[in-house]
């Protein structure tokens, strides 16, 4: 029980440690890299399962891990929001890792591959709990140095210029984010994120604490890819698929959404947000992007850079969800952070699997696939329709929830967005699956080795099914975001 | 007490005669003089620690040379930011002079090895006496002695470039010491004092006598020592000084000699004028303004440079510009903030040029396009450059964060919430031309490496850790600053209860 309370800080350790150690073994070493990468991955997940159950059971704790200087604290705390985020990536980033060692099995420079991996887990692990902005900033600078070399990792001209970009972007977004944080300790003195906000509107001029929240959300917004902050993560899809599965699906991007929902719900609270007025500005920018991002999808050929902008537009929809400023939307935008990353991870292991076995990368090249990958497109083709928003698969849950939300706040118009962004996704993925299943094409059955390997497609199926799971069981999930929702949607704090 | 407050005199008067005796003992153990100036230096650094010690309980240090009270004589006084510094200088001296023993031979002729421990200890006994000592006239000498001698640690290389670059520095350095003796000159004539406390206690009362005459002193002094500390127009002479000069001599000229200038007017400013003059006088615009353009334009030049010493002189303008940012906010933690740059950039820039001449050592290569490859073959090297990197990018956990972190907050203090955006884009400057150099030495690729598809890459050749062929003693003396600069970040409690009694003693 006593060293439960260490739980947050070896998620964060372990990972590092596991990851130097995997990078022991030699390049040709492969076997025992990929169990010790696993193993590290299984363990950290195993782990985080522990806090969650502690969570649930006794409440969340803090950890003071050092003062720097007055105000300056590196802290973590588990609360609901970190064992909603921390949860997600750290199961799904097991699933990854197995999935990885299969897609990598082809690949150059494996070494150095599951290095960064794995230590993009502990600094992720470190976004979810941290307990302060300032720990947060720290380890999201992190985040961004350590996948850098994930995003360059082919090597080629186009890796080269995507991570350039990455980095240009992540660091402008790291800038912006210190700025709101100075301004924030400047004027309210503590960094600490508090249920209700830390937020005092009497102190100090309005401009300042809206230039901070604009500071924020743009700063954040970068890794949230809110358009126009979004040009380097469709270009950083030159990356190996299981990368942009994890980081571009579920780690990197939802730790910038992840921020919003902090400076929003922690920082500045309800009251503040409201009499800013500053809800609504965030719901109506990224609707904007919800919708562009899709019809920019609509034309795009290549599989993984479709998947892309549909992530752009899907992460739109937790911030939407946010800015409602309803309780009911805000659990929506909650559930589409799981939602959206298992099945978006899902869509991105269909694209690699399909890479791995065919080579192709482009749709207009997949006519016919259905009948020598059955198994990979059906999956596909479930996790699409979740997407779209179709019953019984989980992605209908959370818009169910965002267009309660949207009712509610009294605003009809992001219903006509979200059910528009359906349609759009309906339109850019139903072509995909037309084409695997009803047009004859290149591709007959096969027999003997028709699918990816075993590491791969396990990880595909398993996930799939979990779509299914949580959108057919919905008091799996639903009860507990909804407590969520409401823990974050309180007034407290000092308006 | 009494035996205390002669031990300041001692980390001068120490120094300078070691200096002496180097051409004596260089005429036959040229290899016996770097011992000896190491074991000089640390002597020294022993001092000042526990001067340090004693300071950090409460006391001020003050002797009368040769027993003449002031104000006719000539008063060292020893505070926590004087402490402070002597400690910081008299301890990177010592690690910069282990280095230099193998990097000397590398890079100057044997024969000059006794002349630059030489002007290295001349140098070191300067920087010292200028940092406590009390008294205008005797500042004014103590600074020419550091100038000179500084000049001459860049004119020890003897090629066309250094000497050309020591002659350019001579020169500027002349016309800012004019400024200086101009300075002093009218205080003199205005107060009648030259020692800091009595011209402070004379000031507010003649004041308004001459309140143009004190606008331009401040504006001489502004100038003068605006050369001598590289503030951004009058930076001209320093990019050719540091980078021309031998490794250890860009270490030492880059991190202590342009800061006790910069230490040196911040104590005629607040100990002799006191805030509210300079307040009034708008002096506090002009730092402010020119600070700022620094930290921008530095950063630019620094980014088209190609030859890794001249960006990292150029960064150092930039850095001169964070230091004159926090004297320019004038407010308490705009100039804690920037005192603790002053030994954060230290560190920093000490690390830097030590890496710089570490990789110039083992490879011979100069030019940042040169380095593919050199995280796997100098991983220690390479290791400590990447951590003074971060810290000048301004990453949590490295020393410049805290740093930034100040001033930001004195720029919010100071009511000038614009002056984050300088700082902040300052920051990712430094990120522009610092990370393709870690990027290329960790993930570059050779030209041609990548030719033969997928299929060869399998066998492609493993990249393996060797350890750094460059001998220990620049290895080690690399790896302490480039701990101080991670030490600083996370356990900065220590120098800040030294700047918090700073900022309690001066304001």
């Amino acid at each position: 029980m006593d060293y439960i309370v260490y739980l947050p800080l070896f998620m964060i350790v372990f990972p590092i440690v596991g990851a130097l150690i995997t990078g022991l073994a030699k390049e040709k070493h492969d076997l025992a890299r990929n169990v010790m990468a696993i193993t590290v991955s299984l363990v950290s997940a195993l782990a985080m399962v522990a806090i969650l159950y502690q969570y649930v059971n006794f409440g969340g704790w803090e950890l003071l891990l050092h003062q720097i200087a007055p105000g300056l604290e590196i802290k973590l705390r588990v609360d609901p929001l970190a064992s909603l985020f921390g949860g997600t990536a750290a199961i799904l980033w097991f699933f990854s890792v197995l999935y990885s060692t299969g897609y990598m099995a082809h690949e150059h420079d494996r070494r150095r591959y599951f290095i960064f991996y794995l230590l993009s887990l502990g600094m992720t692990m470190g976004i979810a709990m941290s307990a302060n902005l300032l720990t947060l900033y720290l380890f999201y600078e992190f985040l961004t140095i350590f996948t850098y070399p994930l995003v360059i990792h082919e090597g080629n001209e186009e890796a080269k210029t995507a991570g350039i970009r990455y980095i240009i972007y992540s660091f402008f977004g790291a800038g912006m984010i210190l700025i709101g944080l100075i301004l924030i300790f400047g004027t309210a003195g503590t960094l600490e994120f508090t249920r209700g906000g830390i937020v005092d509107l009497s102190v100090g001029s309005l401009r300042i604490w809206q230039a901070a929240f604009l500071c924020l959300l743009f700063g954040f917004g970068v890794k949230a890819a809110i358009m126009p902050l979004h040009a380097w993560l469709p270009s950083a899809m030159a990356a190996p698929t299981p990368v942009s599965a994890l980081l571009h699906a579920v780690a990197v991007v939802k730790s910038g959404v992840f921020g919003i929902l902090r400076i929003m719900y922690s920082i500045f609270g309800i009251g503040a947000l409201l009499a800013l007025e500053l809800g609504f500005f965030v719901a109506g920018l990224v609707s904007i992007t919800i919708l562009t991002a899709s019809i920019i999808a609509m034309q795009q050929d290549v599989l993984k850079r479709r998947l892309a902008f549909s992530t752009i537009s899907q992460l739109g929809y937790i911030t939407l969800g946010a800015g409602l400023m309803t309780s009911i939307g805000l659990t929506g935008g909650l559930l589409h952070i799981i939602n959206h990353a298992i099945l978006k991870i899902t869509l991105f292991f269909c694209a690699g699997a399909i890479i791995t076995v065919t080579g192709k990368k482009k749709i207009s090249e997949l006519k016919g696939l259905g009948k020598q990958m059955p198994l990979t497109m059906i999956a596909f083709t479930i996790a699409a329709i979740g997407m779209i928003g179709i019953p019984p698969v989980n992605g209908f849950i959370s818009k169910w929830y965002l267009i309660q939300g949207s009712l509610e706040a009294g605003a009809p118009i992001f219903v006509a967005v979200l059910i528009g962004s359906a349609l759009l996704n309906a339109a850019y993925f139903m072509p995909i699956i037309i084409n695997a299943f009803f047009k004859e094409g290149d591709f007959e059955p096969v027999k003997g080795k028709p699918e990816a390997p075993l590491s791969m497609l396990l990880p595909i199926l398993i996930l799939v099914t979990g779509c299914l799971v949580l959108g057919i069981f919905l008091p799996l999930t639903v009860p507990y975001f909804h407590d969520i929702g409401e823990y974050l949607f309180t007034m407290g704090g000092n308006n | 007490m009494d035996q205390v407050s002669k031990l300041p005199f001692y980390c001068v008067i120490i120094p300078l005669i070691a200096s002496f005796c180097m051409p004596v003992l260089a005429r036959w153990r040229k290899d016996y003089c770097m011992p000896l100036a190491t074991v000089t230096t640390g002597a020294v650094f022993a001092i000042t620690v526990y001067i340090g010690y004693y300071v950090l309980q409460g006391n001020i240090i003050r002797y009368n040379v040769a027993g003449w009270p002031p104000p006719w004589g000539i008063e060292l006084v020893v505070e926590s930011l004087s402490s402070m510094m002597i400690m910081l200088i008299s301890g990177l001296s010592f690690l910069i002079l282990v280095y230099s023993r193998h990097a000397i031979k590398h890079e100057l002729e044997r024969l000059v090895t006794g002349w630059y421990y030489t002007a290295f200890l001349l140098c070191l006994s300067g920087m010292i006496g200028l940092v406590i000592s009390n008294d205008l006239f005797n500042m004014y000498v103590l600074i020419e002695i550091t100038g000179i001698s500084a000049c001459a640690l860049v004119a020890a290389k003897g090629t066309r470039l250094s000497t050309e670059a020591a002659l350019k520095y001579l020169l500027l350095a002349t016309v800012g010491s004019g400024f200086i003796l101009f300075g002093i000159g009218f205080i003199y004539m205005i107060t009648g004092h030259l020692n800091l406390a009595y011209i402070a206690m004379e000031l507010p009362a003649v004041k308004d006598q001459y309140p143009f005459l004190i606008w331009t002193t401040l504006s001489f002094f502004v100038v003068g020592f605006g050369v001598k500390a590289a503030l951004f127009p009058l930076h001209l002479w320093l990019p050719d000084a540091h980078s021309s000069a031998p490794s250890p001599s860009s270490a030492i000229l880059s991190s202590l000699v342009v800061k006790v200038y910069i230490i040196a007017f911040l104590k005629i400013l607040l100990i002799a004028f006191g805030l509210e003059i300079f307040h009034e006088t708008f002096i506090r615009h002009l730092i402010l303004a020119l600070s700022l353009v620094a930290m921008l334009a530095g950063s630019f030049f620094a980014f088209v440079q190609i030859e890794l010493k001249r960006r990292l002189a150029y960064s150092t303008v930039a850095q001169v510009g964070y230091v004159f940012l926090g004297i320019g906010l004038g407010t308490p933690w705009g100039l804690a903030a920037g005192m603790l740059h002053i030994v954060v950039h230290a560190f920093m820039k000490t690390c830097l040029f030590l890496c710089a001449g570490a990789i110039y050592y083992q490879t011979g290569r100069k030019h940042v396009n040169e380095f593919t490859g050199l995280g796997y073959s100098m991983p220690v090297t390479m290791g400590a450059f990447t951590v003074a990197a971060f810290s000048m990018v301004g990453i949590p956990l490295f020393g410049g964060f805290i740093s930034k972190y100040g001033l930001a907050l004195g720029s919010l203090e100071a009511e000038l919430p614009l002056v984050i955006l300088v700082i902040i884009l300052s920051g990712l400057l430094n990120a522009t031309y610092y990370f393709p150099i870690i990027g290329q030495a960790y993930f570059g690729q050779e030209d041609g490496a990548h030719h033969h598809g997928t299929e060869h890459d399998h066998h492609q050749e493993e990249k393996k850790f060797k350890l750094d062929q460059v001998p220990l003693s620049m290895l080690i003396p690399i790896a302490i600053v480039a701990l101080g600069v991670i030490a600083l970040g996370i356990f900065p409690g220590g120098l800040l209860d030294f700047i918090n009694r700073t900022i309690v003693e001066l304001l």
